[in-house]
């Protein structure tokens, strides 16, 4: 069977060319709406609040080499583990992901572009101006030391009157809001734009956990809108939400938060495990085993995880029985994630391994991840959780499962979807030497931790005094964070070499199955010239999977300057409707910036500002919704 | 074994029997759901600040009266069956009555608002005193958000109506206008209820 | 070779899990509440290593097959569906079931535990220390070490002044959180005699690493006659030098926010110290309560507890020293 390296190169059109063109220069680049010049910015900017929150936690580490260290201050270290756990979680997981989702959903499903291409270049530059808006306190002085969770009374008006914390609860309310306008589009795209014959049973795993945790998120992300709305209500006009002298009630602010923070995690780790799903068939040479219960687990994961959040209030003062359903609950999402494990396991027993780099972070997942798992269960009982709530015991629990169950696997899908993103390979050494730098040094990092747990070390201790029998566990972790950045350092290098001058890539370099790989690398703006029909759930690795590579077909042909896409149905991904996209336009911009003006004038109390605004933003918006819609066929 | 699409088909389908909502219509549904669940947030809010406290409201405050919201309620309710008649009408053809059935929950809308207004004037509290006070300022204040938001998007609508905009075949931006103001009618029932209603169901409640 | 490093792994591991139980940590109990859970930790940290070894064994196992070259092609369908059902499913449902039903019960049994006919003492959280007082002995009141009989329940009623706190000494078993508006009971017991460590466990601020607290287990007896000390007011000072100190005490900012019941200093917006020569440490734990340390406390608490509450105190030398000697008396 040939490859699509042997096949022709790719019919390009140029009706297509010139109705997906983007205008050169600082207009163009500033109007571009396509999904996939926008999933790149996601990526990267994604990819330097890593680095940013990274450089955070070495800072942090550092602090803590030794009892009684003068490297950072309280005040400054406070503000460092708020700012790391804000940036990794806010500004860096779910931004790459969704950027990842934006750039590869289209392509594997056999779509042009996302549905709505001017809410997607608004996402990102909310996303974009969100985070400098968090980060622009560092210029002022006033930075967040409120944790990453941000607990009232000591974030409230009483114990921070400064302007901090509203730094931290606009920002963030940014960033909420980018993941719910991300996710609707993602849901729109993967329901009713799948190519022709992408029925339910053939969508890509990763699609699945894209779909699922895009539900998850426009439920999750809510309550944290809510709850910060309320906080910011008290901190800005008096209001007594949170004020137990007045009726209100600190853990009200818990409980929001958690309802949003349990279920946040998994919408991190739900399409971390699709990409290593969808990863693993090209490196095992063979489909992925038992697939429709990998999919039922991750809607089952999706489902479970809205009840788990009290467990991250075990010590708050909740009673008994309360509690106990969430030990339950908490416990028992260990069973789908269980499957997919085993699954996994079972797809590298079936099949011929080709290792490489993606490979060896699969593995590395399996590793870390099952681990932080398993202490995960451990936290879910009540009683232990008492002893190791809010101890470094937790923190190297939910660091294995989040730098194992989403890191690596993110880390693994750049190496992987690196060429088709720019049409460049990366090296192997270096991503091989960067696997193993990462893998040794979070491990050294992170597991002398739970003993730390276990001997009274609390959580967000800027020093600790000698002589507890702390000072070796804490010197090792902090050489395992030397030895990750080290090992981050070399896989940015590894990026930053090959971007441009990488080995060509072609189409397919991995002889993937997916049908990203049925086009050029990267993908022209319309990614295919024919849209692509699907009769399978590897459409590259049938004879007739997929529409025949770069001969006519459905759509290849442009009526004026549309830029045309395919609606299907939900279930069978019947082709029904074609529909237009808007083009490139600078509304999205424009509304972004009003909304920023409108923030500061928030911060500043300036009411005539905040009039200004509010009037900018209704402005923008009238204006980028009267330029035209998705508009049906005439 | 390919699947075989027919483009010509597909052209010549999208005009005169459009067989399913257009993806935007799922969009709004999924960002209305999203903004739900802020509404759910804020109503858990209150019966976890309600059923915290010993007294309800605290210090003294008196709860307000329910009549008059109440008539609004109806007001607000009654403003549905226009915008159901305003997408009948369009949907056979009629751009006249599509304009007066709009301009008509346009009229009902801005009763209620003014209504609203009166009603925040009135209060004889401020949204700072204490918890009930923050949270029935701010209830309400959300409902307000979501009627003016409909409102806007209504006048909108209308302006799209007289410039010809909208046809019996195509006429989505009156169908996505009509959803955003159904949810303001359903978001401000539930307000009602648990504001007006809600307190009712704790013992403690004077 | 393999065995080699097999040998020097277990040995680290030995030597991890013995320090692990070392002083002062959750595994090395000294109450009831500590000992089950360390109980359910030692439970399922076996039964957590078993399946994480069984994976990782796996693991190891399926990598190093060779598998035959052949076209790419799908899964078959309903293959691997031992492997999932039975090890993905059927192994974690029969952990977690067992993990469920021994929680439930050492959970329970610490509930159960709770009760009001302990020894009730109040615990009240401020940034960054602790007042206690002994609700059946009114006059009793003292700061950051908590003196408890041994062998008998001790019902610590929590709440704090202002942000959340959490109170935690993990020799003795779980944690609780202050939380201000809310009263929440947290019983305690010690089998035998001691000083165990504890520190705040909810992040409150600036200095939340040194917001530390002492529980000290005492025999019965020995318990009582120390209560009844703490109850009584100071005694008077009996030479010049330590009645000057009490006067500078009194005089100077000391006084305002301190309190030494028996003199005029009557203010409760630091800690009491009527009988703060009995503690033994100071600034909640921060340092050992000496009298070069507290001669550093007392004139500029910020360079040893930056962000605490407590401002510098500028004394002339000999007001310092007799000062010093009263705070030496406050016994």
């Amino acid at each position: 069977m040939t490859t699509t390296d042997d096949a022709p190169p790719a019919v390009r059109s140029a009706g297509l060319d010139r109705a997906w063109a983007t205008p050169p220069g600082i207009m163009g680049w500033l109007s571009n709406v396509n999904h996939k010049a926008i999933g790149l910015r996601f990526i990267v900017t994604a990819f330097v609040f890593m680095l940013i929150g990274g450089a955070q936690a070495a800072l942090i580490r550092t602090q803590l080499i030794g009892p009684e260290q003068g490297f950072l201050g309280p005040d400054a270290y406070n503000e460092a583990f708020t700012l790391h756990g804000t940036t990794m979680m806010f500004l860096f997981a779910v931004p790459m992901l969704e950027g990842l989702a934006m750039y590869l959903v289209p392509l594997m499903i056999g779509s042009r572009d996302l549905p709505f291409p001017r809410l997607n270049a608004f996402g990102y530059w909310l996303f974009l101006f969100g985070g400098l808006f968090l980060y622009s306190s560092l210029v002022t002085g006033s930075v967040p030391d409120g944790g990453w969770f941000n607990y009232p009374p000591l974030s409230g008006p009483q114990f921070r009157p400064d302007t901090s914390i509203d730094f931290w609860l606009l920002g963030v309310t940014m960033t909420e809001i980018v993941g719910i306008i991300g996710a609707l589009e993602l849901v729109v795209c993967i329901a009713r734009h799948r190519a022709p014959g992408m029925s339910l049973n053939r969508i890509p795993v990763f699609v699945w956990g894209v779909l699922v945790s895009s539900v998850m998120i426009l439920f999750a992300f809510p309550p944290l809108v809510t709850g910060s709305l309320l906080l910011e209500l008290d901190r800005k006009i008096g209001t007594h939400f949170y004020n137990s002298v007045a009726g209100g009630d600190p853990i009200l602010w818990q409980h929001l938060f958690w309802i949003f923070g349990h279920p946040e995690v998994y919408i991190m780790l739900i399409p971390a495990v699709g990409m290593v799903a969808t990863m693993v068939p090209t490196f095992t040479r063979r489909g992925i085993v038992g697939y429709p219960l990998v999919v039922v687990s991750l809607v089952a994961i999706g489902f479970i995880s809205f009840g788990l959040w009290v467990h991250h209030m075990f010590a708050a003062g909740l009673p008994a029985l309360a509690t106990a359903f969430f030990t339950a609950a908490s416990m028992a999402i260990a069973i789908p994630s269980g499957v997919q494990i085993f699954s996994l396991i079972a797809t590298l027993w079936r099949g011929k391994l080709v290792w490489s780099t993606p490979l060896l972070y699969i593995v590395g997942f399996v590793l870390v991840f099952v681990l932080g798992g398993i202490t995960g269960v451990m936290v879910a009982s009540v009683a232990f959780d008492w002893q190791v709530h809010d101890t470094f015991f937790v923190v190297a629990h939910f660091h294995y499962v989040l730098l194992g169950g989403v890191v690596l696997p993110i880390l693994g899908g750049l190496h992987y979807w690196f060429p088709k993103l720019t049409g460049r390979m990366l090296d192997e050494r270096l991503g091989k030497i960067a696997f193993w730098l990462i893998f040794g040094g979070m491990n050294l990092t992170f597991f002398p931790q739970h003993i730390l747990g276990f001997l009274g070390m609390a959580r967000r201790v800027y020093t600790y005094q000698s002589g507890l029998g702390w000072d070796f566990y804490n010197f090792v972790s902090t050489l395992g964070t030397y030895v990750t950045v080290a090992g981050f350092l070399v896989y940015t290098a590894n990026i930053a070499v090959n971007w441009s001058r990488g080995r060509p890539a072609g189409d397919n370099p991995w002889d993937a199955p997916g049908l990203e790989w049925a086009t050029s690398s990267p993908a022209p703006p319309y990614n295919f010239a024919a849209m692509p029909t699907v009769s399978s759930l590897y459409p590259l690795w049938e004879p007739e999977g997929a529409a025949p590579h770069g001969q006519p077909g459905l759509l290849d042909d442009v009526e004026g300057e549309r830029r045309e896409i395919v609606g299907t149905t939900i279930l069978d991904a019947e082709a029904i409707e074609i529909l237009e996209l808007p083009g490139n336009t600078l509304w999205p911009l424009i509304a972004a910036l009003a909304i920023i003006l409108f923030l500061f004038a928030v911060m500043i109390d300036s009411i005539v500002l905040g009039v200004v605004g509010l009037g900018a933003v209704v402005g923008s918006l009238a204006g980028w919704l009267w330029t035209g819609s998705e508009q049906r066929h005439e | 074994m390919s699947v075989q699409v027919d483009a010509a088909l597909l052209r010549r389908q999208g005009v005169g029997e459009p067989r399913r909502r257009p993806p935007v219509w799922l969009g709004l549904l999924l960002g209305l759901g999203a903004i739900a669940t802020i509404l759910a947030s804020l109503i858990f809010s209150y019966f976890m600040l309600m059923f915290h406290g010993s007294e309800w409201p605290p210090d003294g405050i008196r709860r307000p009266a329910l009549g008059t919201p109440a008539i609004g309620l109806s007001v607000l309710v009654a403003s549905a069956v226009p915008i159901l008649l305003a997408g009948r009408a369009i949907g056979a053809g009629r751009q006249r009555d599509l304009r007066l059935w709009l301009a008509a929950a346009t009229v009902l809308g801005a009763v209620v608002l003014g209504m609203q207004a009166r009603g925040y004037a009135a209060l004889g509290f401020a949204h700072d005193v204490n918890a009930y006070t923050s949270l029935f300022v701010t209830l309400s204040a959300f409902h307000t958000i979501n009627l003016v938001t409909a409102l806007i998007f209504n006048l909108a609508t209308q302006a799209r109506a007289w410039l010809g905009h909208f046809s019996a075949e195509y006429h989505e931006g009156v169908r996505l206008a009509a959803l955003w103001w159904y949810w303001a009618v359903a978001s401000g029932v539930v307000l009602f209820a648990t504001l007006f209603l809600g307190p009712l169901l704790d013992p403690a409640v004077q | 070779m393999s065995r080699r490093v097999g040998a020097l792994l277990g040995f680290a591991a030995a030597a991890v899990l013995l320090s692990a139980c070392g002083e002062g940590s959750a595994l090395s109990p000294k109450g009831p509440n500590a000992r089950d859970i360390a109980g359910l930790w030692w439970l399922m940290f076996w039964l957590g290593l078993a399946v994480y070894v069984f994976v990782v064994a796996l693991l190891l196992v399926v990598l190093r097959r060779r598998g035959k070259a052949e076209a790419p092609v799908e899964a078959t369908p309903g293959e691997g569906r031992a492997l999932i059902w039975g090890a993905g499913v059927g192994m974690t449902t029969v952990v977690i079931i067992v993990l469920v039903l021994v929680s439930y019960s050492v959970g329970g049994r610490i509930y159960d535990r709770r009760g009001t006919g302990g020894l009730q003492v109040e615990v009240i959280g401020y940034k960054f220390w602790w007042e206690v007082r002994y609700v059946d002995r009114p006059g009793a009141i003292t700061a950051n070490e908590i003196h408890i009989p041994t062998g008998r329940p001790v019902d610590l009623i929590l709440t704090s002044r202002d942000v959340i706190h959490s109170f935690w000494v993990p020799e003795l078993g779980g944690k609780l959180d202050l939380v201000p508006g809310v009263r929440h009971a947290l019983r305690i017991q010690a089998d035998r005699s001691g000083e165990f460590r504890g520190q705040c466990a909810e992040y409150c601020g600036v200095q939340h690493a040194n917001m530390l607290l002492l529980v000290v287990a005492q025999p019965p007896d020995e318990f009582d006659s120390w209560l009844d000390r703490q109850a009584q007011p100071r005694q008077p000072p009996t030479s010049p030098l330590t009645q000057r100190g009490e006067e500078v005490f009194v005089r100077t900012p000391c006084g305002a926010c301190h309190r030494v019941r028996g003199t005029t200093a009557t203010a409760d917006v630091g800690p009491d110290l009527t009988h703060f020569a009995t503690r033994r440490t100071l600034g909640a734990g921060v340092r050992p309560n000496t009298r070069g340390h507290l001669g550093g406390w007392i004139s500029d608490p910020q360079a040893i507890k930056p962000g605490n509450l407590m401002p510098p105190t500028k004394l002339a030398p000999d007001e310092l020293l007799a000062l010093l000697a009263y705070m030496e008396s406050l016994t």
